[in-house]
């Protein structure tokens, strides 16, 4: 049996991409908490507030996003001690190389692209909790 | 008599003055022409006239002055070549003398400073006082430089020739000194490159403007790749949410029409992606000296699996080194030799042929060849099902095709492309088709 006790952060300045990340998650891990934020410095503000037990268990972002972008959303958690151990997945519609060096020099744990139908979508999210989420398999 | 023999045209001058003489009694200096050896001498005749005893008296003397008179032609002659030749070249010569503070000019230099009628009195003061005043410190630093550390003279200045109208100058010039090491004089020459200065300007101006322009495109294209996809991708990925969470009460028309609205912002997606790769090609522009063989060699290993699998036949001559951009000439290849796969026969097994040479004259296939440069010239041929060949131009424009997607897919972008690499390279590309007989292309680059 599997529980996710911790909730998963999304960060994306477009609602439809929002709710289609938050479909697909919904799919993978029904039941489990997930919280939207428009972009990366509300989502960096939060998790400011945050005691560790609440920290969340993954962040995935989008990269352009008004304001604080996706590139320095994930330098300003890997630039914490406390939450540098979060996994953070950029999850962008831009193929750029130049844009995929940047986020993993930042310190992102993956980059991914938007893909084209919510199949591939629910696939790719998939793919990313099975990567990122094994610690909290309990049996 | 004496008269018979002098020039026609001096006659009438020597009758006035010596008249003139007898009138006033007084001395008399003539210079004129006189018939000699089926030429003329040039003579000097100097004297005086004065009254004795009523009786008038002549004297002079008589010199012959034909070469001297020769040499002043000569000069004369030679002052007005020179004179045409600084008129012409716009160059204008000059010389300081120190010690007086004087300057010699020659005509050029009046006009090049507009300085007003010849004669009139220019010295040093007259210069400074003309130089715009940011100009005179700068300028008097590096004539005084030049004179002590017997440096030649080279700057470039602005000067103030009427109201409103500046020119730039640029001056040259040498400083002479005595057995005494003492600076005498400072000979050089002057140019005005006012009109110089402004081409490079506007050149300058011209070329910020495109570096602009090409940073305009840039951003475009940056806004093409994101945010023209980003509604296509939403399009589809809803039409597809829709026909997934809606399956048991859609219809199979509704279902269809759905995969028509996802099929078709899938591909307006790669157009966009497709028409970005050309303005990318057009960006890139590293020559490199290559062996093109290598080249060829990596496309033919790329598509390996498919030669195996289709068993298809390549032949190749052996291509020479040449400077090209190596990864557009890598896509070139790859491009003809996909579509010769992609449009062999279904009947017949497919076999592409490769075969260089270097030509010295492309004729009229390159508007602007490289004079002394060599062409290599490449033709690709297949036997697949070729094309009619009235449309052998069409087929390079972009996003044209000749089948319907459903029998051949792809946007049709790849001749466009290879269209795009061989201008790059000053080249060109064209095609020739027959229908169910194949294709050749045919490329011409400098080598």
């Amino acid at each position: 049996m599997k529980m996710n006790l911790s909730p998963i952060y999304i960060a994306d300045d477009d609602p439809d991409d929002l709710s289609i990340i938050s479909d697909a998650l919904i799919q993978k891990l029904p039941g489990n908490q997930i919280r939207e934020f428009s972009n990366g410095q509300d989502l960096v503000n939060t998790l400011h507030t945050l005691s560790v037990i609440e920290y969340p268990a993954l962040i995935i972002v989008d990269l352009n996003m008004p304001g604080k972008d996706g590139r320095a959303t994930v330098s300003d958690i890997k630039n914490q001690p406390g939450l540098k151990f979060i996994p953070v997945i950029v999850c962008t519609t831009s193929t750029s190389l130049k844009d995929q060096i940047s986020c993993y020099t930042a310190g992102a744990n993956c980059y991914v692209s938007k893909p084209n139908s919510f199949g591939e979508f629910c696939q790719l999210i998939s793919s990313i909790v099975d990567l990122w989420l094994p610690k909290i398999h309990m049996s | 008599m004496f008269l018979d023999n002098v020039h026609e045209e001096d006659q009438q001058k020597i009758r006035q003055k010596i008249q003139e003489a007898i009138d006033s009694q007084s001395e008399y200096d003539l210079e004129f022409r006189y018939k000699s050896d089926g030429g003329y001498k040039a003579i000097w005749l100097k004297g005086n006239v004065h009254k004795n005893d009523k009786k008038l008296l002549i004297k002079g003397t008589v010199m012959d002055i034909t070469t001297r008179y020769q040499l002043l032609q000569q000069l004369k002659k030679s002052e007005q070549l020179y004179k045409q030749a600084e008129a012409l070249s716009h160059i204008g010569n000059w010389s300081w003398e120190l010690k007086n503070n004087t300057f010699l000019l020659s005509d050029e230099v009046y006009r090049i400073f507009e300085i007003p009628g010849s004669p009139v009195k220019f010295d040093r003061d007259d210069f400074i006082n003309n130089l715009i005043p940011s100009e005179r410190p700068r300028i008097e630093q590096i004539i005084r430089e030049a004179i002590s550390h017997r440096r030649p003279l080279e700057f470039t200045l602005k000067y103030k020739v009427s109201a409103g109208v500046i020119k730039t100058v640029k001056v040259l010039g040498e400083v002479a000194y005595d057995e005494y090491n003492h600076s005498i004089i400072i000979i050089g020459t002057c140019q005005d490159i006012s009109v110089q200065q402004e081409i490079e300007h506007k050149l300058r101006m011209n070329k910020a403007e495109l570096e602009q322009s090409n940073m305009s495109l840039r951003e475009y294209a940056y806004v093409a790749s994101h945010d023209l996809q980003e509604p296509l991708r939403k399009i589809s990925t809803f039409a597809d949410r829709l026909r997934t969470s809606h399956e048991a009460e859609l219809s199979e028309q509704a279902k269809s029409h759905l995969s028509k609205i996802i099929s078709s912002s899938i591909r307006m997606q790669q157009m966009i992606r497709d028409l970005l790769s050309v303005s990318i090609i057009n960006s890139e522009r590293s020559f490199e000296n290559v062996n093109m063989d290598n080249l060829f060699q990596e496309v033919l290993q790329h598509f390996e699996d498919i030669i195996e699998h289709k068993k298809i036949t390549i032949t190749a001559d052996r291509l020479p080194e040449a400077t090209v951009i190596p990864s557009q000439i890598r896509q070139l290849f790859q491009n003809l030799i996909s579509n010769s796969i992609k449009f062999s026969h279904p009947h017949i097994p497919c076999h592409i042929k490769l075969t260089t040479s270097l030509i010295e004259d492309p004729g009229d296939d390159i508007k602007n060849t490289i004079p002394g440069r060599n062409y290599l010239k490449i033709m690709i041929s297949d036997n697949g099902i070729g094309f009619n060949n009235q449309f052998a131009e069409k087929i390079f424009t972009i996003f044209q095709r000749l089948h319907r997607k459903q029998v051949y897919d792809g946007t049709g972008i790849g001749l466009a492309i290879c269209r795009r690499i061989a201008e790059n390279h000053n080249g060109m590309i064209k095609a020739f088709g027959e229908e169910g007989k194949g294709a050749v292309f045919t490329i011409i680059i400098p080598s």
